[in-house]
């Protein structure tokens, strides 16, 4: 098969490949169905403060497996809800933060400050137009640039990199994670450590499943879905409570509902906003393509340099245009380009990345890294088709996102304002229920809670959770990969560094751990 | 420790220290057969220990860095602040919820039909499968509600029994094969 045929294949397998409605001639495929599903989800929690796009993702994916079973024509259907819960809850954080002065989700802060002071002139409309034209720009300049570049590196590094190469850059990228992500190098460094540690539970080549402990739970292997779920959203639940529990005495009064009033923006004023947009999804696909970095650094990047370029009557700060577009244009770029790492070398980037590499993991049939792009002409590559098929599902998810997005948006306006004591608890026991459902096995909850207190501590001890999730999900490729260098370099014992390219890799890690602690400037001196 | 935060830093780095050196004296030498490199018919391959033998030393190496900072340095930015309250009152939430749940169906089954039917028979069967799960979801959701809110309210008890019996619909009605908790270990 050619490289055309692949992108055909891809394309038709998405379209047509698992049909979930016909009528006649026109044809609802599954994925396509759940990319719609996932995107208006998306929406509505990216949309509702205390929410986020992981709590969808961590609620669905055990459901969806639980639905479409572990077999091949499972992977688009979940990967079109994953990714439509991704592009929906970009673009939903920014309505809370415009019309209550209150971001849906991390990244969407920098929304605020042009976004509510519009909302309270009697434009929430237009500020919200602004942000869903910046979002979709963002969105989809990323995807292109994913689409393109994805595979370009992954057969760069088939063409160019041997298995001690290709470890040393799995050692980097572990490295850059541990660092970049959160305040402390060496925190980050502990929970990356951990995180190995945990993975190497009841792995292993050996007949007897390595620190085990003789326990038959741990024996059959820690549940993978629930330790991440525990980790990630449990944790997060908990240090929300807390919080909740803490502020409940000191009366918050809710911020006043803004009608949205002025909702056009007219094609002179998209225009204007053009040369923000571009600088900013620049920004955010770059920061979105290494391993890590999170959309909260590309939305300040962005708007720092919007505010540079700003020339215009309205100060930034003070409800300008341009500030929500150079904002919400960086932070939507990221999560295209955060896929690059993810698909081209099996390193996740980004928590949506985590539970695209989760699910491709639990249901098989795909596995993220340089040999997914492998066009072979002789044999057909069914991973090829898959990577093409889930690029289509980003374009229609894009497509949805243009034609409807803005005005799902300003629906959702009237509509948000559950109180986060009560919505959480909810969210609480949703998680529960949809892990005990994919096992039916009170453990599979036990393991969740377990988690679920180790993200609450190193939240409140500062230790990123992050760097953890990822070298959990990192552990395995990384110790194949490295056995198999090891054994096909003969045993030889410096296998890491016989090779120019794999010494360059291991230096860049040293490098950044040592030059992270530094360029934070770290802790002072008595 | 005059410094807000230096005694958590200090622990935190005795903690590390002590996780990492128990793993890496005690818990990989015991529990792995294989050692960092093994022979294999005469063939060197690496063993089941090298992958948490070098976290553990990565552990150790970054718990010894923050204990040391701790001691030496002024440590930097802000610390949430853990409250003992709040963690047992959760845990006890969380525990007395999770028993509730599997306890609560097998006994109303026994105290209504006097011990003659089990609750193993009555898995399949509305309401009775939905016993366990809408009694102790229901007392989750309203307790941390309430917690969170610093109240009791009526309103919440009815926001928390109707939002379980949702999630308990939401997931038994469409799909013929997902077990309710705790139906699928009973």
């Amino acid at each position: 098969m050619g490289g055309l045929e692949y992108i055909l294949a891809g394309v038709m397998e998405a379209l047509f490949g698992n049909p979930a409605i016909v009528l006649g001639p026109i044809v609802l495929s599954w994925p396509i169905l759940l990319v719609a599903l996932g995107f208006f989800i998306g929406v509505l929690i990216g949309a509702t403060p205390g929410l986020s796009g992981p709590f969808a993702m961590a609620l669905a994916l055990p459901i969806l497996i639980s639905i479409f079973g572990f077999t091949p024509d499972a992977l688009l259907p979940v990967f079109g809800f994953l990714v439509g819960v991704m592009k929906g809850a970009t673009v939903g954080g920014a309505v809370p933060a415009i019309l209550f002065n209150t971001p849906g989700t991390p990244d969407a802060f920098m929304t605020t400050l042009d976004g509510y002071p519009m909302a309270k002139n009697g434009q929430g409309g237009k500020a919200l137009r602004v942000a869903h034209f910046a979002s979709v720009s963002g969105d989809t300049f990323s995807d292109i640039v994913l689409f393109v570049c994805a595979p370009f590196l992954a057969i760069s590094i088939e063409a160019f990199l041997g298995l001690p190469e290709k470890s040393a850059l799995m050692i980097l990228s572990l490295s850059f994670v541990a660092v970049v992500v959160g305040n402390d190098t060496f925190k980050g460094i502990l929970a990356a450590c951990f995180g190995l540690l945990v993975a190497s539970i009841a792995t292993g080549t050996d007949s007897y499943p390595r620190l085990s402990m003789g326990s038959d739970v741990l024996a059959s292997g820690l549940p993978t879905i629930a330790v991440v779920i525990g980790v990630l959203v449990v944790g997060e639940i908990f240090v929300s409570f807390e919080d909740m529990w803490r502020s409940a005495r000191e009366k918050q009064k809710a911020p006043p509902k803004i009608a949205p009033g002025d909702t056009s923006l007219s094609m002179g004023e998209r225009r204007k906003l053009l040369p923000f947009i571009g600088v900013s999804m620049s920004i955010g696909t770059v920061i979105g393509a290494l391993p890590g970095i999170g959309t909260t650094l590309a939305a300040a990047l962005g708007y720092t340099a919007g505010r540079k370029m700003h020339k215009g009557e309205v100060d930034f700060g003070k409800g300008a245009p341009e500030g929500i577009a150079a904002t919400e244009a960086a932070n939507s770029a990221v999560s295209g380009a955060n896929l690059i790492p993810a698909l081209s070398l099996g390193i996740p980037g980004n928590v949506a990345a985590v539970f695209i590499i989760l699910a491709a993991d639990t249901i098989g049939g795909f596995n993220p890294g340089p040999s997914v792009f492998r066009f072979s002409a002789d044999e057909v590559n069914p991973e090829l088709v898959v990577a093409f098929a889930l690029f289509t599902l980003m374009v229609a998810a894009n497509l949805l996102n243009w034609t409807t997005g803005a005005w799902f948006m300003r629906l959702l306006g009237g509509l948000i304002h559950v109180p986060k004591q009560i919505l959480l608890p909810i969210v609480l026991l949703l998680t529960l229920t949809s892990v005990y459902v994919q096992g039916s096995n009170m453990s599979d909850v036990y393991v969740l809670l377990f988690f679920g207190a180790l993200g609450y501590l190193m939240r409140s001890t500062d230790i990123p959770i992050l760097p953890f999730v990822i070298a959990y999900i990192l552990a395995g490729p990384l110790e194949t990969t490295i056995r198999s260098a090891f054994e096909a370099t003969g045993s030889d014992p410096w296998f890491l560094f016989r090779s120019p390219i794999s010494v360059i890799f291991l230096i860049l890690a040293t490098a950044i751990i040592c030059g992270a602690g530094w360029l934070r400037g770290g802790p002072r001196l008595k | 420790m005059d410094h807000p935060g230096k005694l958590r830093e200090t622990v935190l780095g005795l903690v590390a220290i002590c996780s990492a050196l128990v793993a890496l004296v005690v818990w990989i030498p015991a529990d792995i057969d294989t050692g960092i490199v093994d022979v294999w018919r005469r063939t060197i391959r690496i063993g089941d220990a090298m992958l948490p033998s070098f976290a553990a030393a990565g552990m150790l190496l970054a718990g010894l860095v923050m204990l040391v900072r701790a001691i030496v340095l002024v440590p930097n930015g802000l610390h949430r602040v853990i409250s003992p309250v709040f963690l047992v009152t959760s845990c006890l939430v969380m525990a007395l919820g999770l028993t509730l749940m599997q306890a609560s169906g097998p006994f109303i089954v026994w105290l209504w039909f006097s011990g003659e039917i089990s609750y193993r028979q009555l898995l399949d069967t509305a309401p009775w499968k939905y016993i366990g799960f809408v009694i102790g979801g229901s007392f989750m959701i309203f307790c941390f509600t309430a917690l969170t809110s610093h109240r009791f309210s009526w309103r919440f008890v009815f926001l928390a029994l109707v939002s379980t019996v949702l999630i308990a619909l939401i997931y038994d009605l469409p799909f013929d094969n997902l077990l309710l908790p705790p139906n699928g270990d009973i």
